[in-house]
C-alpha cells in the first residue's frame, strides 16, 4: 500500500469514528441516565454513570398492581403484531394482483395509494378521530390497529409489487400448465419467492406501528390502553420529569425493534435494493 | 399422444394483427419445428397452443377436440421454456414433481414417476439439489423432465436450447431427439436456430410477419423453398439473390442476364415473369475450362471454416457469398478476381412478388 493509499485510509476511518462517535453520543446518554442513581446524573461530557444502578429498569420491570408497563408492552406487542399480520396479508395480495393481472383503475389504483403516502398522517388526525369516535372505536387497540394497517399497506404494497415483478411471469406460467390454481401459484410459487420483501415489509409495518405515537396519543385515553410510546411520554411531566425510568423505558422500547433488525438485516438490504437492477 | 390443428387462427394485440390466419396440420407424433425471424409470431403461436394467450379467431384442434376455451391445465400439454422457468426455492425433485403433486397423484406414483424421469435424463445424482446449484445443462434436463413426467400428449419447447454454449447445443439437440424417438410425443419446437430446425424437425413451418410461408420436410424446405424469403431464411449462408434479370434467347439456350453476369437456365422451367434468381453459396464452382464463367467478383472477405471457404465477393449485382471446397478454396486471396459458374439446374427463379417458379 502507497503512503498516499495509507493517508486516505485513516482519513476515511477517521471521518467514519467521528460520525460514529455522534452518532453513538447522544445512546450513551440516555444509557448513562438509565444506569444513574435516583434522579441525580453528573453532567459531565462523560458519557457513563459514575455510580451504576440498575434501580430504573428493576422500578419499570417491577409486578405489582400498580405497575402497568407490562400491560403497556402488552398492547404494543398486540397492536404492532396485528398490525404486521393485517397489513402484509393484504399488501401482499394486493401486490401480487398489481403485478400479475390487468384490471379497470389499476394505474389509478397505484397513483391514489401515492396520494396517501404524500399527506402527513397529523393532517388526518381530526377526520380520523371523528371516524372512529363514529365507529366506537376510540380508545382501542381495534381503532388504533385499524389505521395503522391502513397506513402501512400502500407503502408495502408498492415494496413488495416491486418484488413481484422481478419474479419472472414464465414462472406463473409453468405452474399453470402444472395444473396449479391462481391460489396455489400464489401461495407456493409467489410468496416462498417474495420472502426477503416481506421480511422488510412486515419489519417495516412492525416497526411504525410499535414507535408511533401522535396518532395513539390522541386516540388513546384509558392508561391501562396506552401503547409503550405513550406510556414513555407519562414520564416528561410539567413540573417534574423522571428522566432515569424515561431512559431506561426508552432502551427496553428500543430493544425488540432493534433485535428485528438485527435478525432481518441481510433480508433488509437484500429488500430494499430488489427490483432495482435486473438479475 | 395428440394430432394438433391450427384452423385459420389468428391473434390481434388491440389493432396490431400478430397471426394473419394460420392453417396447419400437425400429425400424432411429429415432430414440427416453428422458424422465423424475431417477432414473425412464433412464440404466439405456441403460447396459443399451451393456453396462455388466448385465440382473436379460428380454432386450435388438439386430437380433433376445439381447445380455445380449455384451461391450460386441462389440455394436456408439457411446456418447456427458454427461461427453463423452473421454481428456484424447490429442489429438482419438487420442481419435477410439481405437476404430480397438484394433480393429487399419490405419494408412491410420484415418486416412482420421477425417478423414471431422472434416469431417462441423468438426473438421479442432482434430485436433492436446488436449480441455483445446477449447471446450464442440467436446469435445462430438469426442465425437460418436469415437462416429460406428466405425461403430455404435446410438447413445446419454446427456444430451449437458446441459453445453453455451442457445445453444450449440440449434445442436447441430440438428446432432445433420442428423446422423441423413444417416446413419440407429438412435439412443436420453436427457435430461430435453422441448425436446430434443420437436424429435429420431421417438418419444419416458417413464419414471417404472422404469416405461414411454407410446411416441409427440411429437404423440401432446402431445395424447394416456395419464395424467396423461405430462400433466404433456410440455410447457411443464405442464398445469393439478385436482379432484376432479363431472360434471353441464346445459341446455348436460355439465360437470365444481370448487368454483365449471365446464368444459363436449365430447360423446361417457367419463365413467364421471372425478375430475380437466386442460387447458394454451396452451387457455385470456380469456373474453368470445361463450365465457363458465369461472373467475376472480386473477394472483399474470406471466412477459412477448414475443409470449406466462404469468399465474399463484390460483383455488380452486390455482394455474393461462395463456398469453395479444398485447396483451392484455402489459396483464394483479398482482391483476387474470382471467376465463377453456376450449376444451372441449381438455380432458383423468382418473380415480382418473391413466389419460387
Amino acid at each position: 500500500m502507497s503512503w498516499r493509499q495509507q493517508l486516505s485510509s485513516v482519513g476515511v476511518h477517521a471521518v467514519l469514528m467521528f460520525a460514529s462517535a455522534i452518532a453513538l453520543y447522544p445512546v450513551l446518554w440516555v444509557l448513562k441516565m438509565a444506569l444513574s442513581t435516583g434522579q441525580r446524573f453528573d453532567p459531565t461530557y462523560v458519557p457513563w454513570p459514575s455510580e451504576p444502578s440498575g434501580e430504573h429498569f428493576a422500578q419499570l420491570l417491577s409486578f405489582g398492581p400498580e405497575n402497568t408497563f407490562y400491560t403497556q408492552l402488552f398492547n404494543s406487542l398486540v397492536v404492532s403484531s396485528a398490525t404486521t399480520v393485517i397489513g402484509v396479508l393484504l399488501a401482499c395480495s394486493a401486490a401480487y394482483a398489481f403485478s400479475r393481472f390487468t384490471f379497470v383503475f389499476k394505474n389509478a389504483g397505484l397513483s391514489i395509494f401515492l396520494l396517501t403516502q404524500i399527506l402527513p398522517g397529523v393532517v388526518m388526525l381530526i377526520p380520523l378521530y371523528v371516524l372512529l369516535g363514529k365507529l366506537h372505536l376510540l380508545n382501542t387497540l381495534t381503532g388504533l390497529v385499524m389505521l395503522y394497517s391502513t397506513t402501512a399497506i400502500p407503502f408495502s404494497t408498492y415494496m413488495l409489487k416491486g418484488y413481484f415483478d422481478t419474479v419472472p411471469k414464465d414462472l406463473d406460467e409453468a405452474a399453470l400448465l402444472d395444473g396449479a390454481s391462481r391460489l396455489t401459484i400464489f401461495f407456493r410459487i409467489a410468496l416462498p419467492l417474495a420472502r426477503p420483501a416481506i421480511a422488510v415489509t412486515a419489519l417495516f409495518s412492525f416497526m411504525t406501528a410499535w414507535n408511533e405515537f401522535v396518532l395513539a396519543a390522541t386516540l388513546l385515553s384509558d392508561e391501562g390502553k396506552f401503547t409503550l410510546p405513550v406510556a414513555l411520554q407519562r414520564y416528561v411531566g410539567e413540573f417534574r420529569t423522571d428522566w432515569g425510568s424515561f431512559a431506561a423505558g426508552a432502551i427496553i422500547v428500543s430493544i425488540p425493534v432493534m433485535a428485528l433488525f438485527y435478525a432481518l438485516q441481510k433480508h433488509l438490504v437484500g429488500g430494499l435494493t430488489a427490483g432495482s437492477v435486473k438479475g | 399422444m395428440a394430432s394438433v390443428r391450427f384452423a385459420q387462427v389468428q391473434k390481434a394485440y388491440d389493432d396490431v394483427q400478430v397471426i394473419q390466419g394460420i392453417d396447419l396440420d400437425i400429425q400424432d407424433g411429429e415432430f414440427l419445428v416453428l422458424v422465423g425471424p424475431s417477432g414473425c409470431g412464433k412464440s404466439t403461436c405456441m403460447r396459443m397452443v399451451a393456453g396462455l394467450e388466448t385465440v382473436t379467431a379460428g380454432d386450435i384442434l388438439i386430437d380433433e377436440r376445439r381447445i380455445n376455451d380449455v384451461p391450460p391445465k386441462d389440455r394436456g400439454i408439457g411446456m418447456v421454456f427458454q427461461s427453463y422457468a423452473l421454481y428456484p426455492h424447490m429442489t429438482v425433485f419438487d420442481n419435477i414433481a410439481f405437476g404430480l403433486t397438484i394433480r393429487k397423484m399419490s405419494k408412491s406414483v410420484i415418486e416412482q414417476r420421477v425417478q423414471e424421469v431422472a434416469e431417462t435424463l441423468g438426473l438421479e445424482e442432482l434430485l436433492a439439489r436446488k436449480p441455483a446449484q445446477l449447471s446450464g445443462g442440467q436446469r435445462q434436463r430438469v426442465a425437460m423432465g418436469r415437462a416429460i413426467a406428466r405425461q403430455p400428449d404435446v410438447f413445446l419447447f419454446d427456444e430451449p436450447l437458446s441459453n445453453l454454449d455451442s457445445a453444450l447445443r449440440v449434445r442436447m439437440r441430440a438428446e432432445l431427439a433420442a428423446l422423441h424417438r423413444e417416446h413419440k410425443t407429438t412435439t412443436i419446437y420453436v427457435t430461430h436456430d435453422q441448425v436446430e430446425a434443420m437436424t429435429l424437425a420431421d417438418r419444419i413451418c416458417v413464419l414471417h410477419q404472422g404469416a405461414l410461408q411454407q410446411v416441409g420436410t427440411p429437404d423440401q424446405l432446402f431445395s424447394t423453398p416456395a419464395n424467396k424469403f423461405v430462400a433466404q431464411f433456410i440455410g447457411s449462408p443464405s442464398m445469393n439473390v439478385l436482379g432484376p434479370v432479363t431472360i434471353e434467347h441464346t445459341d446455348q439456350g436460355k439465360v437470365a442476364r444481370h448487368q454483365d453476369m449471365t446464368f444459363p437456365l436449365p430447360d423446361g422451367r417457367e419463365l413467364d415473369g421471372v425478375v430475380e434468381i437466386g442460387f447458394r453459396p454451396n452451387d457455385v464452382a470456380v469456373a474453368d475450362d470445361e463450365h465457363p464463367a458465369c461472373f467475376v467478383g472480386t473477394v472483399t472477405a474470406i471466412e477459412r471454416m477448414g475443409w470449406e471457404t466462404y469468399t465474399h465477393l463484390d460483383t455488380p449485382a452486390g455482394t455474393v457469398i461462395v463456398r469453395i471446397e479444398g485447396e483451392r478454396g484455402a489459396q483464394v486471396k483479398l482482391g483476387e478476381a474470382l471467376p465463377c459458374y453456376v450449376w444451372a439446374g441449381r438455380l432458383h427463379l423468382f418473380d415480382a412478388q418473391g413466389a419460387a417458379r
